[in-house]
Protein backbone atom coordinates (compact mmCIF):
# COMPACT_ATOMS: atom_id res chain seq x y z
CA UNK A 1 0.00 0.00 0.00
CA UNK A 2 2.10 2.92 -1.34
CA UNK A 3 1.66 6.01 0.92
CA UNK A 4 3.27 9.33 1.29
CA UNK A 5 3.19 12.02 3.60
CA UNK A 6 0.35 14.33 2.65
CA UNK A 7 2.15 17.27 3.19
CA UNK A 8 4.41 16.04 0.26
CA UNK A 9 2.82 15.86 -2.23
CA UNK A 10 0.47 18.53 -4.37
CA UNK A 11 -2.70 17.33 -5.59
CA UNK A 12 -4.68 19.12 -8.67
CA UNK A 13 -8.29 19.59 -9.06
CA UNK A 14 -8.05 16.81 -11.62
CA UNK A 15 -6.51 14.28 -9.59
CA UNK A 16 -2.86 14.77 -10.71
CA UNK A 17 -0.48 14.36 -7.62
CA UNK A 18 2.69 16.14 -8.11
CA UNK A 19 5.82 15.61 -5.42
CA UNK A 20 6.87 19.27 -4.10
CA UNK A 21 10.48 17.75 -4.24
CA UNK A 22 10.11 17.19 -8.31
CA UNK A 23 11.41 19.58 -10.74
CA UNK A 24 9.01 21.21 -13.06
CA UNK A 25 10.65 23.41 -15.05
CA UNK A 26 8.10 25.59 -17.43
CA UNK A 27 5.18 24.23 -16.45
CA UNK A 28 2.68 26.49 -18.45
CA UNK A 29 4.01 23.92 -21.17
CA UNK A 30 3.11 20.78 -19.21
CA UNK A 31 -0.39 18.87 -19.85
CA UNK A 32 -1.29 16.37 -17.23
CA UNK A 33 -4.08 14.52 -17.95
CA UNK A 34 -5.46 13.58 -14.72
CA UNK A 35 -4.32 11.00 -11.88
CA UNK A 36 -1.12 11.11 -13.02
CA UNK A 37 1.57 10.79 -9.80
CA UNK A 38 4.78 12.53 -10.36
CA UNK A 39 6.95 11.54 -7.65
CA UNK A 40 10.27 12.63 -6.09
CA UNK A 41 13.36 14.18 -7.60
CA UNK A 42 11.59 13.26 -11.10
CA UNK A 43 12.76 16.16 -13.68
CA UNK A 44 9.86 17.63 -16.41
CA UNK A 45 11.47 19.93 -19.04
CA UNK A 46 8.47 21.65 -19.80
CA UNK A 47 11.05 25.12 -20.68
CA UNK A 48 12.22 22.93 -23.71
CA UNK A 49 8.98 23.67 -25.90
CA UNK A 50 8.83 24.37 -29.84
CA UNK A 51 10.50 28.26 -30.27
CA UNK A 52 8.36 31.34 -31.51
CA UNK A 53 5.90 33.79 -29.81
CA UNK A 54 2.81 31.30 -29.47
CA UNK A 55 1.94 29.11 -26.96
CA UNK A 56 3.43 25.78 -27.49
CA UNK A 57 2.79 22.86 -25.40
CA UNK A 58 6.58 20.60 -24.80
CA UNK A 59 5.10 17.72 -22.61
CA UNK A 60 2.13 16.35 -22.37
CA UNK A 61 1.12 12.98 -20.05
CA UNK A 62 -1.92 11.59 -20.46
CA UNK A 63 -4.00 9.92 -17.18
CA UNK A 64 -3.54 7.56 -14.43
CA UNK A 65 0.59 7.65 -15.48
CA UNK A 66 2.91 7.28 -12.96
CA UNK A 67 6.54 8.72 -13.56
CA UNK A 68 9.11 7.56 -11.19
CA UNK A 69 11.41 8.95 -9.02
CA UNK A 70 14.21 10.43 -10.46
CA UNK A 71 12.96 10.25 -13.88
CA UNK A 72 13.61 12.71 -16.76
CA UNK A 73 11.56 13.37 -19.54
CA UNK A 74 12.58 15.80 -21.77
CA UNK A 75 11.24 16.41 -25.62
CA UNK A 76 14.38 15.78 -27.96
CA UNK A 77 15.43 18.19 -30.56
CA UNK A 78 16.62 18.47 -34.52
CA UNK A 79 17.62 21.08 -36.99
CA UNK A 80 14.88 20.40 -39.79
CA UNK A 81 14.89 22.11 -42.98
CA UNK A 82 17.72 24.54 -41.43
CA UNK A 83 15.71 25.47 -38.02
CA UNK A 84 16.84 24.50 -35.07
CA UNK A 85 13.65 22.97 -32.34
CA UNK A 86 12.69 20.80 -29.82
CA UNK A 87 9.48 18.77 -30.53
CA UNK A 88 6.57 17.71 -27.97
CA UNK A 89 6.28 14.65 -26.43
CA UNK A 90 2.96 13.20 -26.12
CA UNK A 91 2.92 10.58 -23.14
CA UNK A 92 -0.36 8.62 -23.49
CA UNK A 93 -2.91 7.19 -20.91
CA UNK A 94 -1.74 4.34 -18.45
CA UNK A 95 1.92 4.82 -18.80
CA UNK A 96 4.11 4.05 -16.09
CA UNK A 97 8.17 4.98 -15.94
CA UNK A 98 10.31 3.58 -13.73
CA UNK A 99 12.52 5.35 -11.41
CA UNK A 100 15.61 6.76 -13.00
CA UNK A 101 14.49 6.53 -16.27
CA UNK A 102 15.49 9.07 -19.26
CA UNK A 103 12.85 9.58 -21.51
CA UNK A 104 13.32 12.17 -25.15
CA UNK A 105 10.71 9.98 -27.32
CA UNK A 106 8.76 11.84 -29.67
CA UNK A 107 5.29 9.43 -28.85
CA UNK A 108 4.22 7.20 -26.06
CA UNK A 109 1.56 4.79 -26.86
CA UNK A 110 -1.29 3.55 -23.80
CA UNK A 111 -0.72 1.45 -21.33
CA UNK A 112 3.24 1.16 -21.39
CA UNK A 113 5.07 0.19 -18.99
CA UNK A 114 8.85 1.12 -18.99
CA UNK A 115 11.50 0.02 -16.17
CA UNK A 116 14.08 0.95 -14.00
CA UNK A 117 17.11 3.06 -16.00
CA UNK A 118 16.03 3.04 -19.37
CA UNK A 119 16.96 5.35 -21.58
CA UNK A 120 14.76 6.30 -24.16
CA UNK A 121 16.60 8.31 -27.16
CA UNK A 122 15.42 10.78 -29.49
CA UNK A 123 12.21 10.70 -31.37
CA UNK A 124 11.33 6.91 -30.48
CA UNK A 125 7.91 6.07 -30.88
CA UNK A 126 6.47 3.94 -28.73
CA UNK A 127 3.23 2.22 -29.62
CA UNK A 128 0.58 0.82 -27.11
CA UNK A 129 0.72 -2.26 -25.07
CA UNK A 130 4.41 -2.14 -24.90
CA UNK A 131 6.61 -3.70 -21.93
CA UNK A 132 10.08 -2.17 -21.97
CA UNK A 133 12.62 -4.35 -19.32
CA UNK A 134 14.78 -2.31 -16.88
CA UNK A 135 17.83 -0.99 -18.12
CA UNK A 136 17.51 -0.91 -21.79
CA UNK A 137 18.71 1.72 -23.71
CA UNK A 138 16.68 2.10 -27.03
CA UNK A 139 18.54 3.69 -29.85
CA UNK A 140 17.32 6.96 -31.42
CA UNK A 141 14.53 6.68 -33.71
CA UNK A 142 13.20 3.36 -33.26
CA UNK A 143 10.14 2.68 -33.60
CA UNK A 144 8.48 -0.03 -31.21
CA UNK A 145 5.69 -1.94 -32.41
CA UNK A 146 2.30 -2.60 -30.57
CA UNK A 147 2.42 -5.40 -27.66
CA UNK A 148 6.26 -6.32 -27.97
CA UNK A 149 8.55 -6.24 -25.15
CA UNK A 150 12.12 -4.93 -25.45
CA UNK A 151 15.41 -5.30 -23.69
CA UNK A 152 18.76 -4.78 -23.94
CA UNK A 153 21.54 -2.54 -25.11
CA UNK A 154 20.65 -1.63 -27.46
CA UNK A 155 17.40 -2.61 -26.82
CA UNK A 156 15.32 -5.44 -29.40
CA UNK A 157 12.44 -6.96 -29.18
CA UNK A 158 12.63 -10.41 -26.80
CA UNK A 159 8.93 -11.74 -26.66
CA UNK A 160 5.35 -10.62 -27.94
CA UNK A 161 2.95 -9.60 -25.15
CA UNK A 162 -0.40 -11.26 -24.73
CA UNK A 163 -3.46 -9.34 -25.83
CA UNK A 164 -5.28 -8.77 -22.89
CA UNK A 165 -1.66 -6.91 -21.55
CA UNK A 166 -3.87 -4.16 -22.27
CA UNK A 167 -6.51 -5.22 -19.43
CA UNK A 168 -3.73 -5.70 -17.32
CA UNK A 169 -1.59 -2.48 -17.57
CA UNK A 170 -5.11 -0.54 -17.13
CA UNK A 171 -6.03 -2.27 -14.07
CA UNK A 172 -2.21 -2.45 -12.60
CA UNK A 173 -2.27 1.83 -13.33
CA UNK A 174 -5.98 2.09 -11.82
CA UNK A 175 -5.18 0.51 -8.46
CA UNK A 176 -1.70 2.40 -8.13
CA UNK A 177 -3.78 5.42 -8.57
CA UNK A 178 -6.30 4.14 -5.46
CA UNK A 179 -3.90 2.68 -3.83
CA UNK A 180 -1.60 5.61 -3.05
CA UNK A 181 -3.02 7.71 -0.70
CA UNK A 182 -1.95 10.12 2.38
CA UNK A 183 -0.77 8.35 5.35
CA UNK A 184 -3.49 8.28 8.07
CA UNK A 185 -2.61 11.64 10.15
CA UNK A 186 -1.72 10.70 13.99
CA UNK B 1 24.77 17.10 0.38
CA UNK B 2 27.86 17.07 2.71
CA UNK B 3 29.69 20.52 2.43
CA UNK B 4 32.21 21.32 -0.19
CA UNK B 5 35.29 20.01 0.97
CA UNK B 6 37.37 22.54 -1.34
CA UNK B 7 41.14 22.82 -0.32
CA UNK B 8 39.79 26.44 0.33
CA UNK B 9 36.46 25.31 1.61
CA UNK B 10 35.00 28.48 -0.21
CA UNK B 11 33.04 28.17 -3.51
CA UNK B 12 34.83 30.44 -6.25
CA UNK B 13 32.75 30.47 -9.33
CA UNK B 14 33.94 32.32 -11.94
CA UNK B 15 31.15 33.00 -14.70
CA UNK B 16 31.60 34.66 -17.62
CA UNK B 17 29.64 37.91 -18.37
CA UNK B 18 27.71 35.76 -21.81
CA UNK B 19 27.36 32.20 -20.12
CA UNK B 20 24.32 31.07 -18.95
CA UNK B 21 23.72 29.24 -15.62
CA UNK B 22 21.10 28.34 -14.17
CA UNK B 23 20.24 28.57 -10.55
CA UNK B 24 18.99 25.05 -9.57
CA UNK B 25 22.83 24.02 -11.26
CA UNK B 26 25.30 22.86 -7.97
CA UNK B 27 28.38 23.94 -8.56
CA UNK B 28 30.98 23.94 -5.91
CA UNK B 29 34.83 24.61 -5.27
CA UNK B 30 37.06 26.62 -7.87
CA UNK B 31 35.39 26.68 -10.99
CA UNK B 32 35.76 29.37 -14.11
CA UNK B 33 32.77 29.39 -16.70
CA UNK B 34 34.06 30.40 -20.55
CA UNK B 35 32.13 32.84 -22.68
CA UNK B 36 28.21 31.34 -24.39
CA UNK B 37 28.76 28.30 -21.93
CA UNK B 38 25.08 26.82 -21.11
CA UNK B 39 24.39 25.18 -17.47
CA UNK B 40 20.80 24.11 -17.43
CA UNK B 41 18.98 23.57 -14.10
CA UNK B 42 19.92 20.52 -11.62
CA UNK B 43 23.39 19.63 -12.98
CA UNK B 44 26.36 19.60 -10.68
CA UNK B 45 30.01 20.47 -11.31
CA UNK B 46 32.22 19.61 -8.56
CA UNK B 47 35.44 21.22 -8.07
CA UNK B 48 36.08 19.11 -5.16
CA UNK B 49 39.64 18.90 -4.62
CA UNK B 50 40.88 20.81 -7.98
CA UNK B 51 39.89 23.63 -9.82
CA UNK B 52 37.99 22.92 -13.09
CA UNK B 53 37.71 25.34 -15.78
CA UNK B 54 35.15 24.92 -18.83
CA UNK B 55 35.82 26.02 -21.96
CA UNK B 56 34.00 28.27 -23.98
CA UNK B 57 29.87 27.60 -26.12
CA UNK B 58 29.43 24.29 -23.82
CA UNK B 59 26.23 22.66 -23.16
CA UNK B 60 25.50 20.70 -19.61
CA UNK B 61 21.98 19.10 -19.54
CA UNK B 62 19.88 18.32 -16.00
CA UNK B 63 21.45 15.96 -14.08
CA UNK B 64 24.97 15.88 -15.53
CA UNK B 65 27.73 15.72 -13.13
CA UNK B 66 30.96 17.12 -13.18
CA UNK B 67 33.47 16.23 -11.02
CA UNK B 68 36.93 16.68 -9.94
CA UNK B 69 38.43 14.97 -7.48
CA UNK B 70 42.19 15.17 -8.35
CA UNK B 71 44.23 17.84 -7.12
CA UNK B 72 45.55 18.92 -10.58
CA UNK B 73 43.18 21.24 -12.74
CA UNK B 74 40.56 19.46 -15.06
CA UNK B 75 40.22 21.56 -18.37
CA UNK B 76 37.39 21.10 -21.04
CA UNK B 77 37.42 22.53 -24.38
CA UNK B 78 34.75 24.18 -26.51
CA UNK B 79 31.65 22.99 -27.80
CA UNK B 80 31.50 19.89 -25.75
CA UNK B 81 27.74 18.70 -24.78
CA UNK B 82 27.12 16.97 -21.52
CA UNK B 83 23.90 15.56 -21.94
CA UNK B 84 21.36 13.96 -19.20
CA UNK B 85 22.96 11.79 -16.45
CA UNK B 86 26.50 11.70 -17.83
CA UNK B 87 29.10 11.70 -15.29
CA UNK B 88 32.46 12.62 -16.57
CA UNK B 89 35.64 12.94 -14.26
CA UNK B 90 38.23 12.99 -16.76
CA UNK B 91 41.32 15.65 -16.33
CA UNK B 92 41.12 16.87 -19.78
CA UNK B 93 38.48 16.99 -22.40
CA UNK B 94 38.80 18.43 -25.85
CA UNK B 95 36.61 20.26 -27.94
CA UNK B 96 33.24 19.20 -29.60
CA UNK B 97 33.26 16.46 -27.81
CA UNK B 98 29.74 14.54 -27.03
CA UNK B 99 28.90 12.39 -23.98
CA UNK B 100 25.91 11.21 -24.11
CA UNK B 101 22.70 10.29 -21.70
CA UNK B 102 24.19 8.39 -18.61
CA UNK B 103 27.69 8.21 -20.05
CA UNK B 104 30.51 7.88 -17.37
CA UNK B 105 34.31 8.53 -18.11
CA UNK B 106 36.71 7.48 -15.42
CA UNK B 107 39.35 10.03 -14.34
CA UNK B 108 42.34 7.77 -16.20
CA UNK B 109 40.85 8.43 -19.47
CA UNK B 110 42.08 12.17 -21.03
CA UNK B 111 39.64 12.79 -23.91
CA UNK B 112 40.55 14.20 -26.78
CA UNK B 113 38.41 16.19 -29.47
CA UNK B 114 35.89 14.93 -31.70
CA UNK B 115 34.89 11.80 -29.57
CA UNK B 116 31.26 10.71 -29.33
CA UNK B 117 30.61 8.37 -26.39
CA UNK B 118 27.30 6.82 -26.89
CA UNK B 119 24.32 6.29 -24.21
CA UNK B 120 25.08 4.21 -21.05
CA UNK B 121 28.64 3.55 -21.89
CA UNK B 122 31.41 3.52 -19.09
CA UNK B 123 34.76 4.46 -20.40
CA UNK B 124 37.92 3.25 -18.69
CA UNK B 125 41.20 3.14 -18.91
CA UNK B 126 42.88 -0.10 -21.17
CA UNK B 127 43.36 -2.91 -19.78
CA UNK B 128 40.50 -3.15 -17.98
CA UNK B 129 38.98 -5.96 -16.20
CA UNK B 130 36.43 -6.24 -19.43
CA UNK B 131 39.28 -7.04 -22.18
CA UNK B 132 41.66 -8.65 -19.41
CA UNK B 133 40.08 -11.83 -20.81
CA UNK B 134 40.98 -10.51 -24.37
CA UNK B 135 44.73 -9.71 -23.21
CA UNK B 136 45.34 -13.04 -21.20
CA UNK B 137 44.24 -15.04 -24.39
CA UNK B 138 47.02 -13.45 -26.58
CA UNK B 139 50.13 -12.56 -24.09
CA UNK B 140 51.43 -14.84 -21.44
CA UNK B 141 50.98 -13.33 -17.27
CA UNK B 142 54.51 -11.72 -16.28
CA UNK B 143 54.82 -13.21 -13.49
CA UNK B 144 55.41 -10.30 -11.19
CA UNK B 145 51.85 -8.61 -11.20
CA UNK B 146 50.83 -5.67 -9.25
CA UNK B 147 48.63 -6.54 -6.71
CA UNK B 148 45.25 -6.17 -7.50
CA UNK B 149 45.50 -6.55 -10.75
CA UNK B 150 42.49 -7.93 -12.30
CA UNK B 151 43.17 -11.64 -12.50
CA UNK B 152 44.49 -11.99 -16.26
CA UNK B 153 44.30 -15.64 -15.97
CA UNK B 154 40.77 -15.76 -14.84
CA UNK B 155 38.39 -16.58 -17.76
CA UNK B 156 35.67 -14.34 -16.39
CA UNK B 157 35.56 -10.88 -17.27
CA UNK B 158 34.38 -9.27 -14.57
CA UNK B 159 36.43 -8.96 -11.28
CA UNK B 160 34.35 -8.61 -8.33
CA UNK B 161 35.76 -5.89 -5.74
CA UNK B 162 37.88 -4.15 -8.21
CA UNK B 163 36.70 -0.36 -7.95
CA UNK B 164 35.13 0.83 -11.07
CA UNK B 165 37.42 4.01 -11.18
CA UNK B 166 40.16 2.69 -8.99
CA UNK B 167 43.66 2.47 -9.98
CA UNK B 168 44.34 -1.14 -9.52
CA UNK B 169 43.77 -2.04 -13.15
CA UNK B 170 47.60 -1.68 -13.52
CA UNK B 171 50.24 -4.11 -14.93
CA UNK B 172 54.11 -2.67 -14.35
CA UNK B 173 53.11 1.17 -14.75
CA UNK B 174 51.61 2.41 -11.31
CA UNK B 175 49.07 5.09 -12.77
CA UNK B 176 47.07 3.40 -15.68
CA UNK B 177 45.88 7.06 -17.65
CA UNK B 178 45.07 6.45 -21.38
CA UNK B 179 44.64 9.25 -23.55
CA UNK B 180 41.95 8.54 -26.27
CA UNK B 181 42.56 9.24 -29.71
CA UNK B 182 40.82 12.31 -31.05
CA UNK B 183 37.61 11.13 -33.08
CA UNK B 184 37.17 8.09 -30.80
CA UNK B 185 33.16 6.33 -31.08
CA UNK B 186 32.71 4.36 -27.77
CA UNK B 187 29.54 2.89 -28.16
CA UNK B 188 27.38 -0.92 -26.89
CA UNK B 189 27.11 -2.13 -23.70
CA UNK B 190 30.75 -3.42 -23.66
CA UNK B 191 32.18 0.36 -24.40
CA UNK B 192 33.92 -0.79 -27.76
CA UNK B 193 35.86 1.71 -29.76
CA UNK B 194 36.44 3.22 -32.96
CA UNK B 195 37.91 5.97 -34.76
CA UNK B 196 35.40 7.68 -36.94
CA UNK B 197 36.04 9.18 -40.19
CA UNK B 198 35.27 12.55 -39.04
CA UNK B 199 32.39 12.91 -41.79
CA UNK B 200 29.21 15.08 -40.57
CA UNK B 201 31.96 16.92 -38.25
CA UNK B 202 30.43 20.31 -39.44
CA UNK B 203 26.84 19.77 -39.37
CA UNK B 204 27.67 18.87 -35.76
CA UNK B 205 28.80 21.84 -34.99
CA UNK B 206 26.20 23.45 -36.58
CA UNK B 207 23.49 21.85 -34.89
CA UNK B 208 25.31 22.79 -31.54
CA UNK B 209 25.70 25.90 -32.21
CA UNK B 210 22.04 26.78 -33.34
CA UNK B 211 21.36 24.44 -29.82
CA UNK B 212 22.86 26.86 -27.58
CA UNK B 213 21.61 29.87 -29.48
CA UNK B 214 18.05 28.55 -28.78
CA UNK B 215 19.06 27.71 -25.29
CA UNK B 216 20.32 31.03 -24.53
CA UNK B 217 17.22 32.15 -25.86
CA UNK B 218 14.62 30.06 -24.08
CA UNK B 219 16.19 29.00 -20.84
CA UNK B 220 15.73 32.28 -19.09
CA UNK B 221 12.23 32.50 -19.29
CA UNK B 222 11.43 29.91 -17.67
CA UNK B 223 14.74 29.48 -15.63
CA UNK B 224 16.03 31.68 -12.92
CA UNK B 225 19.51 32.33 -13.90
CA UNK B 226 22.51 32.52 -11.22
CA UNK B 227 23.63 36.20 -10.83
CA UNK B 228 27.42 36.96 -10.56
Amino acid sequence: MPTYNAADYIETDTGNKVSRKSNICGAVNIILGGKTIIKPSAIIRGDLRRAGPQQAIAVSIGKYCMIGEGCVVRPAYKTYKGTFSYYPIKISDHVSIGAGSVIEAAAIGNHVEIGKNVIIGRFVVIKDCVKIADNAVIAPNTVIPSFSHFAGSPAHHIEDLPEVTQDLVEAASKSYYQSFRPAAAG
Amino acid sequence: MAPTSSSSGVDKITVHAKAIVCQDADLRGDITIGSGTVIQPRCTILAVSGPIVIGPNCIVEETAAIVNRRKELMTIGTENLFETGSRVESPSIGDRNVFSVRCRVSPLVRIGSDTFIDAGCVVLPLPSPSTAALISSSTPTPASSAPGTPALSSATPSVPGTPLFGASAGAAQPQMEETLPNRTAVFGSDARRRVWSGEGQGQQRALLAKHLEYLREMLPKYNRLRLN
